[in-house]
Parts: structure tokens; C-alpha cells; sequence
């Protein structure tokens, strides 16, 4: 608990182009370790929210996705660490975040490259496509003129706090489709979403997509307030991270929120495994270059992300499984600091579980773990222990047959990296049966495709509000619309 | 090393009354503690496999001081971190080897063919002399304590002793007993009820469960079978479980008849006993439910005023009403509610005073330790993780580190007189501090077993 004379940190409001500060609120954490001050936002509601929807399209009936990403780049090159604002929000995110400081500033150093050009260009076009953003785009029918258009939306987005990047890439995406933007952050990473639009005030606090977000912060116990803000009239889609309503980011009932028309994109929970195939375990040799890529997915972010791998099931003996279970240990204590540095905060029951293991040498093998460094578990009946490894934990699974191995795959697995290459083929359709989404060579995870689908979800294409406007000629039009079709399809089908 | 109050071993202690048991100053108390810990270890770590990895992990050769002490405490992991597998394969040999390595008793001749149940299993660990204890596995999955029959009369003994401070003369008294769930079962308080409900009713015809079927081990776990195929979207393992429990025709109707067995249990009590002496022990939620019912209808004072109701474990998952023992004096008309702070892994309870705080039996040592699990000074008022040494232990290790925040006040004498280490009457749970970490509880069990019971309930058909 911070002394009197200490007081906590002030966490702004970003509302439309202004930032408001007050003390009016004080968040703390269970521990009471941190803690920050904020508006209260039941006042500001009117400020929080677009009341006039017509406002979104009147903003940005002129404005094509061109010069978002120029208004964007430019947003960009501010927010490096360079810049007092990003450095200091990078410097107070360090006590909320779990991860240790030397990956809280890796992962801000990546948000410039977020709004690199060439970043924002893929993201868009490799989504979308920014000519359905920026004007009606026909489609081939034979007795009609249909056209569509992606249209931005009224968006509340409940963003994560495990790793920064996410507040990046939220806004960065947000812009690019035009939506109007709610972003509320969560108490692991209170600033950095205001830090990036904070940015792109800097550069024009009047920009419509600056115009076109609030950041702001509220407790679940506001209950009032969330109900208040949760309504269709101000809201036509609620981005959640972390899973669907109810669980950690708000008190509201996914039922009734779904009968209300709001649309909920719910991204994750979700974790990642690696398979590794018999392939890996023929000499030491190949242990050890297995280990070293593997290791790279497992420590990244601490293993805060979605993405870092936590099970690795191997195809191996117990005394193969052991060997890598030593050299996948051995390559995480010594990784990249910017994406894997000595956990923070290493929870005493994962300490707990480690040492229970140890003590049953017959069903569990574990190296390291005697310093909060993390570890690596083997179990060796091959069984899953009840524990889910974080903080640089690894568990390792022996298994037998592959096809047989798919069956045990939890529905929550989001990538798979598999060694050898040849093992996806015949495991990748069964896999993505038990809900998985990304494949990857061992070794990248981190190695994202901006603009790939995340979670089995596009989400910038699910964000947009896809408009059909068709039309039937009239009498007088049919001639003029028979050659407008002809030429058509002479183009689909013959050029 | 003797003391001439506490001379034998600490098996013995537990027929002393509690006068003798809290009359010792601190430094005796320490040397005596300090000399049995070290006692046990010495007898138990080569026999206790689970106990010499740690050991020797922790470089401990012997127990100079209660900081080394602490070192070596198992938490509530090493009693469940078998393989879920086991239990939904049958695999009751490999789940023996897995007890083996927490006992200093040798499993590893017996024979497991032909068990194909938990029940079974524990029956025939019962067979060889083992007396398990298993948790209600709210975590998930149930632990199983390795208790073994030489603990066994220390345990009833200790437990007496505890019962004699609030009822002189309970040893050779006998009182209609109520306790309004199963009648009996190998979880913690069940144990207790198996042996106690009936010895203390004098007769089986005066001990009053509101069933008459065992809790089963079985049950329980397939609950949490239920609860991870749920998690897992498992529609199959969901139906496969739902079959087993149809064929338990008894068990599977018990939530059906629930509702009327509570009304006719508690009728009974009043109509039949009213006025008399009874012994009640029941969760504080329970006792608390039917007195505010009662109430409501216009009922009160229903037993004779020195009758004994027994209660802990608090209000978990619910709000705790601030003065419910009011309610249930009024309401059961006792002249005091007696509250008891307990765990599996403690043979006997933690004794609240005539202050309303929890005095910790010579056989018990209380450690506190940091979040990090460094032992803080046992000098003082000191708030942390609680640790315990149970002496009583004699065949598995008696060192535990729990998940409860307790305060401890080592140096200051109770005011009620009696000597010796004491805890505030405020004990919380970590993971409701922090969030996350697990204990094994006894508190919220019932309501989680009635939710499955309500779910499986769905599909049978409304009986009787």
C-alpha cells in the first residue's frame, strides 16, 4: 500500500479529442500493491458515447482509408520511446503489468511498427480490401445492380492488458474500418491505449479518427453506469477480449446482451501447445535444435500471450522426454530480454504444484523451478497435470500416436506449432475439429500475420457493418443495364 | 527432554483436559513442540518418500528450529496431484503407487484387481489399515490424505478432548445427535460423524442424518468429471456420465427427496425433541437456513438451553449476516453457539475460547509464513500463510502448508486464561485475497455437491 505521501498515478480520459483528468475514482488491486486514480465516468457519459449516429458518416464521408494510414504513419512515428508521452506511459505500466519491465519495453517499441504504413496497408487490405471501405463495390448478379460497402460501427472494446500490443493493434484497426471507438482498458495495462491516441492527438486532436475515440476506464462495480453505457441506441458492437462478457471484463449477462442486437465479437481466452513428432527425438542433435525453436515459442511474452506455447507433447521415450525437457529449460533461461526475462510475480500455488511434483519422482520430472525462474514438467505418465503452466512453466507430454493424441486437444488451443512440416498435413484438418487456429513451424509464433485471421475470426471484417444496396432497373433502364451486364460478365469469364 | 505435565508422546497428550494442555509457558511448549518435530521427522523421513525429495531439496538433515521446520511443509497439492486419469481409467494401482510415496505404510503389496470404483479403493485401503481421509474437491478433483488406523485413537481422542471443553462430560454422555447431511463417508467430516454420530448418540437409532445413504467418493469426483466435460464441451462424457448416475437408483433420487427429507428431518427435531438436550453440528449456512425458516413459521427456542451446537467454515460464496449467532441461539435456544477451526490435514479442530479465538493444541504448531513462504518470527502478533506441524501424525507427514491468512498472537496470554499460541477469529482464505490459489475446504461443499445434484436432477424423474 502506498504512503499517504505517495500518491497513486493519475489514469486520464481520452474522450473525443480532450483528455480529462480527476481523482474522482480510486482503482486497487486485490493486494492493494497498485493502485491508480481515475474520472468518474458517469458524468461524462454523454462525452463517452457518439449520441448521433449520422455523426460517424458525416465524419468520414470524405475520407478514404489512404488517408487514414498517412494520418496514422504520422500518429506513429510518435509514439516511440522517444517521445515523453509513450515513455512515460511505458514507465508507469511496468508495476500494473505482469510482464517484467525489459518486455514491457520490447513490447512498446513494437507499437510504432503497428503503425508503420506498410503494417497498416497489409492490415487493411489483406482483411477487407479499403475499396469496400471507402465506396459501394458491386456484384456480379444477372437481374439486379447489388453492391456492398463496409461501414464502421459504434464499437465498445473491452481490451486486454496482457501485452500492449493489444491496445495497438485494437486502434490501429479501429481507425482503418472507420468505427466510432469505446475503448476501455483494464487495470494490467491502464495506459498504453491512451498513450496511442494521445499520439494521434498530438498530431490533430480535430482528425475524425481522433474525434471517434474515448479511452476511459470504469469498475465493474459500476454497475449503473455499465448499463447505462450498454444500450443499443449508443453501441452496435462490443469487441471482448478475454472471452465473452461476464467472466473478468464486465457484470453484464451475455443473454440479454444478445437479445438486445448487440453484436459481441469474443476473442479467446485462449493458449497454445506444440507437437513435436518422433522426428524430433532421433539424436541429441535434433533434441537440441528442436529445443532451442520450441523454447522461442514458449518464453515469449513470459508466456502472457495467447500465442506462447505451454504444452508440448512430444513423441518420445521418458529418457528422450527428459533430455529436452533439460534443453528446452536451458534455452529459456537465456532468451531475447525484449520478449523473455525472469518471471514477475511468480504465484506462490505454481510454486506449490512444482514442488508436489518433484515429490513424486515416479509420475512427474522437473527441471528448474528452485528460483520463480519457471521450469519444465515432464509428465511422465503422460497424463495432463491439473495445473496450467504460466510464468514460464513448461509442461512436457509424452504421447504414442498422433491421430490418438488429437482427441485430447482442448477446445481453447489457439496455435499449434508442429515439427516435422510433414506432421500438419495428416493432423490439420482433425485439429481445427477441436477448435484450433493457427498452425505454425516451431519457432515463430511471435511472428504474427498482420492481417491474418486471429481466432478463427476476422475481425476487422466482423467489425464492419456490411451494407447491401440493390437496385432493380426500371423499363427504360433495361438496355443500358444488358449492356452493363454483358460487359460484366465478358470480364469475369473471359479476361 | 521431558516436561512433567507433558510427558509422553504426544498420542497421550490428547486425553489430557484442555486446563492441563494450555498450562504450559512458551519455552516449554517450544522445546516440547521442537523436540517432537524432530522426532517425527527422524522416524518418518526415509519412510515417506514424498518427505526425503523434499528434504533433501531443501538440504534439511535435521530440525534445529521451527524456521527449518517450515521449510518443509507439503501444501495441499502433494495430497491430489495424481493423475485426473487414474480415476477415469481405473488405473487404482498406479493411484496407489502414488499414495505409497505419502505414507510411511508399504501399498505396494497390495493387490488392486477387480477395484473399479473410488469407494472401492478406499474400502480396501480401509482393509489394510489405512483410514484415508478424501476432500469434497471443490478444486476440481478430490485429494486423498493418507490417514492411516495408527492415528486413528489419537484422532477420536483429540477430537473428545476438543468436545470436553464445551460438554464435561462428554465421553460418557450421551445426546441425541442431529447432523442434517449423509450419514456417512471418508470426507473429512465425514469421518468425524461416521464414528462420532453414533458414539455420542449412545445408538444408532439416536443419531439423525437427513440421509441414510453414504456420501460417496464417487459422486463426488464424478461431479467434477461433470464439471470438466462441461468445460470441455464433452457432450459424450456428459451423457456417459449422466448414465452412471441413472443406474444409481438411490443416489439419483436423493436430490429429488431432498426437499422433503430436510422438512422432515427438521420437523422431527422440533416435534419429538423439543426441550431436550440435543447435540446439533451442522455448516453455520445450514443451521443458519432453517432458524431464519423456523423463525419465519413462529418457532423458537426449540432445544433445552445446554444443548450443543456446533459450527465453522463460514459463509463462503455468501454474505455473512452479522448476527447470525443471534439467530441461531434465538431460534435452536442455546445459550451459546461453539465455532471450531479445522482442516483435513489436522487431526483435531482448533478450539475457540471463551474470547471467541482459536487456541491451537500442544500437539499442533502453528507456523506463520510470508507470501513467499519464509517463516516469519514466532514472537509477536504475526499475520501470514498458515503452516502447521501435527504431531499426531505418525505414519505421514504432519507438516502442512495451507491457503488460509491467519493471525497469530504468540507472546500476548488469552484472556480466557488458557496458554499458548492463539488466532484471531478472522481467518481468511488467500485465494479471496488474491485470488486463484485453492485450499482443501470444507466450507461451500454442500452447495456445490446440491448444484451438481440439481443439474443430474434435471433428467430423473420426480420420485416418491
Amino acid at each position: 500500500m502506498s504512503s499517504l505521501t505517495e500518491q497513486p498515478i493519475q489514469i486520464p480520459f481520452i474522450l473525443r479529442g480532450q483528455e480529462v483528468t480527476a481523482k474522482d475514482l480510486l482503482y486497487q488491486s486485490r493486494d492493494r500493491k497498485n493502485q491508480f486514480l481515475y474520472p468518474d465516468p458517469r458524468p461524462l457519459l454523454d462525452r463517452i458515447v457518439l449520441s448521433n449516429p449520422v455523426q460517424l458518416q458525416r465524419d468520414f464521408a470524405s475520407i478514404h482509408v489512404g488517408e487514414i494510414i498517412d494520418f496514422l504513419a504520422e500518429a506513429g512515428k510518435a509514439m516511440t520511446l522517444n517521445h515523453a508521452r509513450m515513455e512515460q506511459a511505458c514507465r508507469f505500466s511496468v508495476p500494473f503489468s505482469a510482464l517484467p519491465e525489459s518486455i514491457v519495453r520490447g513490447s512498446y517499441d513494437l507499437i510504432p511498427v503497428v503503425f508503420s504504413k506498410l503494417a497498416l496497408r497489409t492490415m487493411v487490405e489483406n482483411e477487407i480490401g479499403s475499396k469496400y471501405l471507402d465506396g459501394w463495390v458491386e456484384m456480379p448478379y444477372a437481374d439486379k445492380i447489388a453492391r456492398r460497402r463496409a461501414y464502421g460501427a459504434r464499437t465498445l472494446h473491452f481490451i486486454s492488458g496482457n501485452v500492449p500490443v493489444v491496445a495497438a493493434l485494437s486502434i490501429a484497426r479501429a481507425a482503418l474500418i472507420k468505427s466510432d471507438n469505446i475503448i476501455k482498458v483494464t487495470p494490467n495495462d491502464p495506459l498504453t491505449a491512451s498513450a496511442i491516441v494521445g499520439a494521434m492527438m498530438d498530431v490533430d486532436s480535430n482528425h475524425p479518427v481522433t474525434k471517434h475515440f474515448s479511452v476511459v476506464y470504469w469498475s465493474k462495480e459500476l454497475h449503473d453506469f455499465e448499463h447505462e453505457l450498454i444500450q443499443p441506441r449508443y453501441l452496435e458492437k462490443i469487441i471482448s477480449w478475454g472471452g465473452a462478457m461476464g467472466g473478468i471484463n464486465s457484470t453484464l449477462n451475455h443473454g440479454n446482451l444478445q437479445a438486445s442486437g448487440i453484436d459481441v465479437i469474443a476473442l479467446g481466452p485462449k493458449f497454445s501447445i506444440s507437437i513435436l513428432g518422433r522426428e524430433a527425438f532421433q539424436s541429441s542433435v535434433e533434441i537440441e535444435q528442436v529445443a532451442r525453436l520450441a523454447a522461442k515459442d514458449a518464453g515469449s511474452f513470459n508466456m502472457e500471450s495467447c500465442g506462447s506455447s505451454r504444452f508440448h507433447f512430444v513423441q518420445a521415450s521418458p529418457d528422450q522426454a527428459m533430455e529436452y525437457a533439460r534443453r528446452l529449460y536451458d534455452h529459456m533461461q537465456h532468451q531475447d530480454p525484449s520478449l523473455s526475462a525472469m518471471p514477475k510475480n511468480f504465484p506462490a500455488d505454481l510454486r506449490d504444484e512444482i514442488n508436489a511434483a518433484r515429490a513424486q519422482d515416479d509420475f512427474y520430472y522437473v527441471v528448474g523451478g528452485d528460483r520463480n525462474e519457471g521450469a519444465v514438467v515432464v509428465s511422465l505418465t503422460g497424463e495432463l497435470p491439473d495445473f496450467f503452466p504460466i510464468h514460464k512453466v513448461v509442461v512436457v507430454i509424452p504421447f504414442e500416436d498422433s491421430l490418438q493424441l488429437v482427441d485430447r486437444i482442448h477446445p481453447s488451443t489457439q496455435t499449434v506449432g508442429i515439427y516435422p512440416e510433414t506432421l500438419k498435413q495428416p493432423l490439420r484438418d482433425l485439429l481445427v475439429a477441436r477448435g484450433v487456429c493457427r498452425f505454425i513451424s516451431i519457432g515463430h509464433t511471435v511472428e504474427y500475420s498482420i492481417g491474418g485471421p486471429f481466432n478463427s475470426t476476422e475481425i476487422m471484417r466482423r467489425a464492419c457493418r456490411w451494407i447491401l444496396d440493390e437496385s432493380h432497373p426500371s423499363k427504360w433502364e433495361l438496355p443500358g443495364f444488358y449492356l452493363r451486364k454483358a460487359w460484366q460478365i465478358i470480364k469475369h469469364h473471359i479476361f | 527432554m521431558t516436561d512433567p505435565i507433558l510427558s509422553g508422546t504426544p498420542e497421550s497428550w490428547t486425553r489430557l483436559p484442555v486446563q492441563t494442555l494450555f498450562s504450559l509457558s512458551k519455552p516449554e511448549l517450544d522445546d516440547l513442540q521442537l523436540h517432537w518435530a524432530q522426532t517425527r521427522f527422524q522416524q518418518l523421513q526415509e519412510r515417506i518418500p514424498a518427505l526425503d525429495a523434499l528434504a533433501e531439496k531443501q538440504g534439511v538433515k535435521i530440525i534445529a528450529d521451527f524456521e527449518t521446520l517450515a521449510t518443509i511443509l507439503f501444501t495441499h497439492q502433494v495430497y491430489k496431484n495424481y493423475p485426473f486419469a487414474f480415476i477415469e481409467r481405473k488405473l487404482f494401482t498406479e493411484l496407489t503407487r502414488w499414495l505409497n510415496k505419502l505414507t510411511a505404510h508399504d501399498l505396494t503389496a497390495l493387490d488392486m484387481r477387480g477395484v473399479n470404483t473410488i469407494d472401492e479403493w478406499l474400502t480396501r485401503l480401509d482393509e489394510a489399515g489405512m483410514f484415508v481421509f478424501h476432500s469434497t474437491g471443490t478444486s476440481g478433483k478430490l485429494s486423498f490424505f493418507p490417514r492411516s488406523q495408527t492415528e486413528k485413537e489419537a484422532w477420536v481422542e483429540g477430537t473428545y478432548t476438543f468436545l470436553e471443553a464445551f460438554i464435561p462430560g462428554i465421553r460418557d454422555l450421551h445426546l441425541p445427535v442431529f447432523w442434517p447431511a449423509y450419514r456417512s463417508g471418508r470426507q473429512a467430516s465425514m469421518r468425524l460423524i461416521t464414528h462420532f454420530g453414533p458414539a455420542l448418540a449412545g445408538d444408532e437409532a439416536e443419531y439423525h442424518s437427513l440421509f441414510n445413504a453414504p456420501m460417496s467418493a464417487d459422486f463426488m469426483s464424478l461431479a467434477m468429471r461433470m464439471k470438466h466435460a462441461q468445460e470441455h464441451g464433452d457432450l459424450t462424457a456428459m451423457d456417459t456420465i449422466k448414465a452412471i448416475f441413472k443406474t444409481k437408483g438411490e443416489i439419483v433420487t436423493l436430490k429429488a427427496r431432498k426437499a422433503g427429507l430436510t422438512k422432515a428431518f427438521f420437523d422431527k427435531m422440533v416435534r419429538e425433541y423439543r426441550g431436550q438436550r440435543v447435540f446439533l453440528m451442522a455448516s453455520a449456512t445450514d443451521l443458519l437456513d432453517v432458524a431464519m425458516e423456523g423463525l419465519a413459521a413462529g418457532q423458537e427456542k426449540v432445544f433445552a438451553s445446554d444443548s450443543v451446537l456446533l459450527t465453522g467454515g463460514g459463509f463462503k460464496g455468501r454474505q455473512t449476516i452479522s448476527d447470525w449467532k443471534d439467530i441461531l441461539k434465538k431460534f435452536y435456544g442455546v445459550d451459546q453457539v461453539f465455532m471450531s477451526y479445522g482442516m483435513t490435514e489436522l487431526n483435531t479442530y482448533n478450539i475457540a475460547c471463551s474470547k471467541g479465538v482459536y487456541h491451537v493444541f500442544p500437539w499442533n504448531i502453528p507456523m506463520v509464513l510470508d507470501p513467499d513462504g519464509t517463516p516469519l518470527p514466532r514472537t509477536g502478533v504475526q499475520t501470514g500463510r498458515a503452516g502447521y506441524f501435527d504431531l499426531l501424525a505418525q505414519t505421514y507427514w504432519g507438516g502442512i502448508l495451507t491457503g488460509d491468512c491467519i493471525t497469530v498472537h504468540y507472546d500476548e496470554e488469552c484472556d480466557c486464561g488458557w496458554k499458548g499460541p492463539w488466532i484471531e477469529d478472522n481467518v481468511q482464505r488467500f485465494s479471496e485475497l488474491t485470488g486463484g490459489e485453492d485450499i482443501i475446504s470444507c466450507a461451500g461443499v454442500q452447495s456445490a455437491y446440491s448444484d451438481f445434484m440439481e443439474y443430474i436432477a434435471a433428467d430423473v424423474p420426480e420420485g416418491e
